[in-house]
């Protein structure tokens, strides 16, 4: 879910009057899915510590961390911080992120993830939502979106119940794999999470793939 | 940006039979996570470039799922896999209490990227225990012990995000938010 215009400034608002610290999640968001190299950016809003993992070196090697403010870090400047890991920093996964950084920002791929977003997964997305009438809704940003399936365009009933799949969802998935796409799916969820730097071309190849299955999710939807 | 053309990887004979073989070998020993054993037919992936992946029928698929969500560079990336290999090469592993240059330059172009003033790093092995972490540091920062966070959220697959994760386990719907102080 994108939040709407001025929720997450508000929600650092509030945290900030009460001390509350807040924990910005940037495991799946991070390093450029959203067409930022992380999400919050696109509020403006300055986290107390911010997760991350997944695209920090893509999963070559596993490697995940906090990035922590100085205040924080104050907290452990003369108490030792009770806790690490065997492989905390590991070289492997190091050297994997440094290379990963490096290439993303010399590749510009973080301003292409924006742009294949904005002018080729959003577009063809919301004409999905427009001819599709199996389709509830379609968000996202960057190459992070989400089009959600739905059995009846008035209710919005799912066409899988939260938590679990259906047969018919079982079937997209084979079918979208049948002609040559490996989708994401969550329940009533196909995602459109392709790498950062997929090229136009290839992006608008997967989405009419999609286009044609979701023709077959349109024969279940009244 | 194009991804490497998909003639660069020959499925030869002896790769199908390969695949075959995995397949076999994963459904007689490899215990699948968010699954019912018995129920999987996994899909064997034998190769992958950029944008696509080849399945163990030699079929080639063009990655929209980027896995979990975390092949942001694509496939194979020769600059990181080059990377990974001098640094295999170099020193494969170190314990944290030592310095290493690929930690140290790590944390820096991370502590670069981030937002604001976020300028130290804890690594961890994965998100779940970032978020641990996370949690762990924010409690005895504050001395607080309570935890917000939003509804039908997912934090991680451990102790700690499944309890900061509103899991359908049919709770009440109209909660708006998962409050834990476990």
């Amino acid at each position: 879910m994108i939040p709407p215009p001025g929720y997450l400034a508000g929600v650092r608002e509030l945290a900030t009057r009460h001390g509350i610290v807040l924990i910005a999640d940037e495991v799946m968001s991070g390093f450029g899915r959203s067409g930022k190299w992380f999400a919050v950016e696109h509020s403006n809003v300055v986290p107390d510590l911010l997760t991350f993992a997944k695209g920090v070196n893509s999963g070559y090697v596993p490697l995940g961390g906090v990035a922590i403010s100085p205040e924080i870090s104050a907290t452990f400047s003369k108490r030792a911080y009770p806790g690490g890991l065997t492989y905390s920093g590991h070289p492997l996964a190091a050297a994997a992120a440094v290379a990963t950084i490096n290439t993303m920002r010399d590749e510009g791929m973080v301003e292409n993830a924006a742009a294949i977003g904005e002018s080729v997964i959003g577009p063809a997305l919301r004409g999905f939502a427009d001819h599709h009438r199996s389709v509830g809704e379609v968000r996202g940003i960057g190459v992070f979106w989400a089009i959600e399936l739905v059995k009846n365009r008035l209710t919005k009933e799912p066409i899988a119940p939260y938590g679990s799949s259906s047969s018919l969802m079982d079937k997209l998935v084979a079918e979208c794999k049948a002609r040559g796409l490996l989708p994401f799916s969550n329940f009533n969820r196909i995602h459109v999470v392709p790498p950062c730097n997929i090229s136009a071309a290839e992006a608008q190849q997967g989405l009419d793939i999609l286009d044609k299955v979701l023709d077959i999710a349109d024969g279940h939807t009244v | 940006m194009t991804s490497p053309a998909a003639e660069a990887l020959p499925l030869s004979e002896a790769s199908l039979r390969g695949a075959g073989h995995a397949y076999e070998l994963d459904r007689r020993h490899v215990f699948h996570g968010w699954a019912a054993q018995d129920l999987l037919t996994p899909m064997t992936i034998t190769a992958a470039q950029g944008s696509y992946v080849w399945d163990g029928g030699g079929n080639r698929l063009l990655d929209f799922s980027s896995q979990l969500v975390n092949t942001n560079i694509g496939h194979q990336h020769p600059h990181v896999v080059q990377a990974i290999q001098d640094q295999a090469a170099k020193l494969c592993t170190i314990a944290p209490e030592y310095v290493n240059d690929a930690r140290s330059e790590a944390a820096r172009l991370i502590a670069g990227v981030t937002p604001g003033d976020l300028n130290k790093i804890l690594f961890t092995n994965g998100g779940a225990d970032a978020v641990e972490h996370a949690v762990r540091m924010a409690r005895l920062h504050t001395g607080r012990h309570k935890i917000l966070s939003a509804f039908r959220s997912y934090h991680g697959g451990s102790f700690t995000g499944r309890h900061s994760t509103l899991l359908p386990r049919g709770r009440n719907p109209t909660v708006r938010w998962s409050i834990s102080s476990s």
